[in-house]
């Protein structure tokens, strides 16, 4: 009988090795997870954060992606 | 110290016309005002005038700032108030500007509306104080209200608005300036006109056309915009004039730079840019006077070729403005020709660089903190002077432009479409340009960032490019290579039909990297941490594809974010406390997961028992200080090797019926993964047999066990008793309005023989 801890990949994904010598934590299939939980900031594996509208309006009529973004500072 | 901040003093379009009503004991008058910002007001200043027959004995004008109510009309008593005595007022109809300070400012928030409130309690029906009026009553942000029983009750009389302005003053600010988001679609550019409100540029609707190449760089209050043949500008900083005739005989043009001043108003403007030498032009500047320029007023000034004098033919107008993007008046011969059609900008040394199109290998340097002027002219601006390629001893690469980047303050980066060259110095210094990769180009003119301590990353032939600080620079280094190692293939790019974005998240520490198709928003996405150097594959509904992305370093901490530009014309962010992701009209779930496939026997000749598992989901005890996880399911796979046993939990399309599989295939059906045993075409059976849960012919099921581990903490173990020389764990959450996070994992396990 052997009680062992397993590593959680917080290193990420990592394809470019046999799985037998997978990366010592990283793992072969992941999405949408962060190594930085949305809960506490804690260092540990968990969701990523969702996508939130920042702006209520959509620009370009609703059919037109948003290509550029930046911001302009000016003298008050 | 006073900085202006909400007003409606224009008074050319009416000659504030109206005298107002007469104010006086319980006949009061209100203006009310939408502030345009967040700031502390300590002044408030209205024209005024008095009846000649007021005396020193009628006491106070008192100007109050109120609150306003569902109607906005002003209510309850005054948040501030100051006083000044009547009879020291001017009786000229004209009126002047009167300043009320007040002791304590008053905490304006932006997009609140405010009252501005005067009354004379001393005067009466002949010795009333009149308060100067605008019959034509353009002002937006709010309305004049009367009323005759000391503000009890309130009367809009019209469409009148009365002169006010309000002023940050004696109070310590340090903040003279604003950050303002600006967005670019297919054909229209958007700004912040209030904090977390865009609004259209109505004059840019329709210029641009985004299906070309398009960048911008701000640069001195103004975005410079190239999108080929548009060469625009976006001026938020400068005041503009107008007249039909910029140069009658005998007179100049003013220069940048020139300091001239209205005839009648006495508003000076330092002068910006003219867009022509001749006749009918426009002036831009910014106008260092409180007095605005009027209309039909001599506007003068001097320079060294002579004297100016022009007479405007409508009054100022304030900014924003959009418009062409010229050299200084047109005039070629003095400060040189643009490229017609440009893609790439960057903003280096003072100098804005822009690329010509038809010159793919060429590049352009604008004189120093002179927008205006491309002539390589050494001998008037010295090392200040324009550069275009040919100028001086730095010139092309031979590579195609493919993205500029000024990456510090000394080196400027031309990333081509397969080399990478670096400019050290000032062109005009001693600039020395210097290739820093042969092996190695930048996929586009977003396909790049730097993060805090000035590293550069980008997309390039092979993966992901790491060109690390240092007091010079250093060649790139493939950071994606041992993780990613098949990541250009995978991607499959094509710059017809994907955009790559790569943005710097600050407070996550990371880069996002993104490759997004043109037509749909499809998309795959990787998270790079700094804090693990790791990637993390993730995936956005296709609404949400990015097409931009970008750290918004706003005057207000609260709205300083990462944000990205999505496919449907929204700007996203992330968010910590959004546990789905916004659609254009809804929301969708996260499908989240990760998996650990580790060895159960010693060796490979053995297997081996996994008696039972459990794990520590984040939270603590329900409830308690830590935020609590949602539930996330498990999944446990068995195999002899470990490539078979990852294998089996990769399945990520839905079974389907008149579908060929043949062996190996993997499906889910019912959230179950299942491996194709026996060739078949689904369906072709007939009920009940051909889904893959009942048709166990043709399918195995891939999990040996599955569950949920739900609320927080240490769960209870998992009894499973599974056998084999690997084990591999999946975790899950894929409902929508959840999130999770996980501590750590048990297992126990024990030797159980040699491999069957």
């Amino acid at each position: 009988m052997a009680i062992q801890e397993i590593k959680l990949p917080l290193g990420g994904y990592s394809e470019g090795l046999d799985p037998k010598m997978q990366q010592q934590g990283t793992c072969g299939y992941m999405k949408n997870v962060r190594p930085r939980d949305v809960l506490e900031g804690k260092l540990r594996l968990g969701q990523r954060p969702g996508l939130k509208k920042a702006y209520s309006q959509q620009i370009g009529g609703g059919s037109n992606p948003i290509v550029w973004l930046g911001s302009i500072t000016t003298i008050d | 110290m006073a900085a202006l901040k909400d007003y409606y003093n224009d008074d050319t379009t009416g000659g504030w016309d109206g005298g107002g009503l007469s104010i006086y004991s319980t006949t009061w008058e209100a203006q009310t005002f939408t502030a345009s910002t967040t700031y502390s007001c300590g002044r408030v200043r209205v024209k005024l005038y008095k009846d000649s027959d007021v005396t020193s004995g009628h006491g106070n004008c008192t100007v109050g700032i109120y609150a306003t109510d569902v109607s906005n009309k002003p209510t309850g008593s005054a948040l501030v108030s100051a006083s000044l005595l009547a009879y020291d007022f001017t009786a000229t109809t004209s009126g002047t500007w009167y300043s009320f300070d007040f002791s304590t400012p008053l905490s304006i928030v932006s997009g609140t509306i405010y009252a501005i409130v005067v009354s004379f309690p001393g005067g009466n029906v002949n010795t009333p104080v009149k308060w100067k009026t605008e019959g034509d009553g353009t002002y937006a942000g709010g309305e004049r209200f009367t009323s005759s029983n000391s503000g009890g009750s309130w009367t809009d009389p019209g469409s009148w608005d009365n002169s006010f302005e309000t002023y940050l003053i004696g109070v310590v600010d340090e903040k003279f300036y604003s950050s303002n988001l600006v967005a670019i679609s297919k054909d229209e550019v958007w700004y912040e006109s209030t904090a977390e409100t865009m609004s259209e540029f109505s004059d840019a609707n329709g210029v641009l056309d985004a299906d070309n190449p398009l960048m911008a760089v701000e640069a001195y209050q103004k975005l410079f915009i190239v999108n080929k043949t548009n060469l625009k500008i976006a001026d938020f900083g400068n005041t503009k004039l107008t007249t039909t005739d910029i140069k009658p005989t005998d007179k100049v043009i003013p220069l940048k730079g020139d300091r001239i001043t209205g005839g009648t108003s006495t508003a000076e403007m330092i002068v910006d840019y003219i867009d022509a030498s001749d006749g009918s032009c426009n002036v831009y500047g910014f106008r260092t006077t409180t007095a605005t320029f009027q209309n039909d007023e001599t506007v003068t000034g001097t320079n060294d070729n002579g004297d100016i004098s022009f007479t405007t033919s409508a009054a100022e107008i304030a900014p924003p403005h959009w418009y062409d993007w010229t050299v200084y008046s047109g005039d070629a011969t003095t400060y040189g020709t643009m490229p017609t059609s440009s893609s790439l900008i960057a903003l280096y040394r003072g100098r804005i660089v822009i690329n010509d199109d038809h010159r793919p290998q060429a590049w352009y340097m604008f004189k120093v903190d002179d927008p205006w002027k491309v002539k390589y002219d050494y001998d008037n601006d010295g090392d200040l002077s324009a550069v275009v390629y040919a100028n001086n001893l730095v010139g092309q690469f031979g590579d195609i432009n493919t993205a500029f980047i000024a990456y510090k303050d000394d080196l400027f980066i031309f990333g081509g479409e397969h080399s990478i060259w670096i400019l050290v110095g000032d062109p005009l210094g001693s600039g020395q340009l210097a290739q820093v990769s042969g092996k190695t180009g930048i996929w586009g003119s977003r396909a790049w960032c730097m993060d805090e301590q000035g590293n550069l990353y980008f997309f390039g032939e092979n993966g992901i490019y790491k060109m690390p600080v240092s007091s010079s620079y250093s060649p790139p280094e493939n950071i994606s290579e041992m993780a990613l190692p098949n990541l250009i293939s995978d991607l499959a790019l094509d710059k017809e039909n994907h955009r790559v974005v790569l943005g710097y998240d600050p407070v996550r520490k990371g880069i996002s990297i993104c490759k997004t198709s043109l037509t749909d928003g499809d998309n795959t996405n990787y998270f790079f941490s700094l804090i693990t150097n790791g990637f993390y594959p993730e995936e956005y509904p296709d609404s949400c594809g990015v097409f931009s992305a970008y750290h918004y370093p706003a005057t207000n901490s609260a709205y300083r974010k990462f944000l990205i530009g999505c496919n449907d014309g929204y700007i996203r962010e992330f968010d910590n406390s959004t546990t789905n992701d916004a659609t254009t009209s809804s929301t969708a779930a996260i499908d989240s997961y990760f998996a650990v496939v580790k060895p159960l026997a010693d060796n490979e000749d053995m297997e081996g028992k996994l008696i039972w598992m459990n794990g520590i989901t984040a939270g603590g005890g329900t409830g308690g200080d830590f935020s609590d996880t949602d539930g996330v399911s498990y999944s446990l796979y068995s195999g002899d090797d470990a490539e078979t046993t990852l294998e089996k939990m990769k399945a990520e399309t839905d079974w389907t019926t008149a579908t060929v599989y043949v062996v190996g295939d993997l499906v889910i059906y019912n959230s179950v993964e299942y491996i194709c045993i026996t060739a078949h075409t689904s369906n072709a059976d007939g009920p009940p047999n051909e889904e893959p849960d009942t048709n166990t012919t043709d399918w195995l099921a891939t999990q040996f066990a599955t569950g949920t581990w739900t609320g927080t903490g240490k769960q209870t173990k998992n009894r499973v008793r599974m056998r084999g020389g690997w084990y591999g764990l999946k975790l899950k959450n894929d409902t929508a309005s959840e999130t999770w996070a996980i501590n750590s994992i048990y297992i126990n396990k024990e030797k159980a023989g040699k491999l069957r």
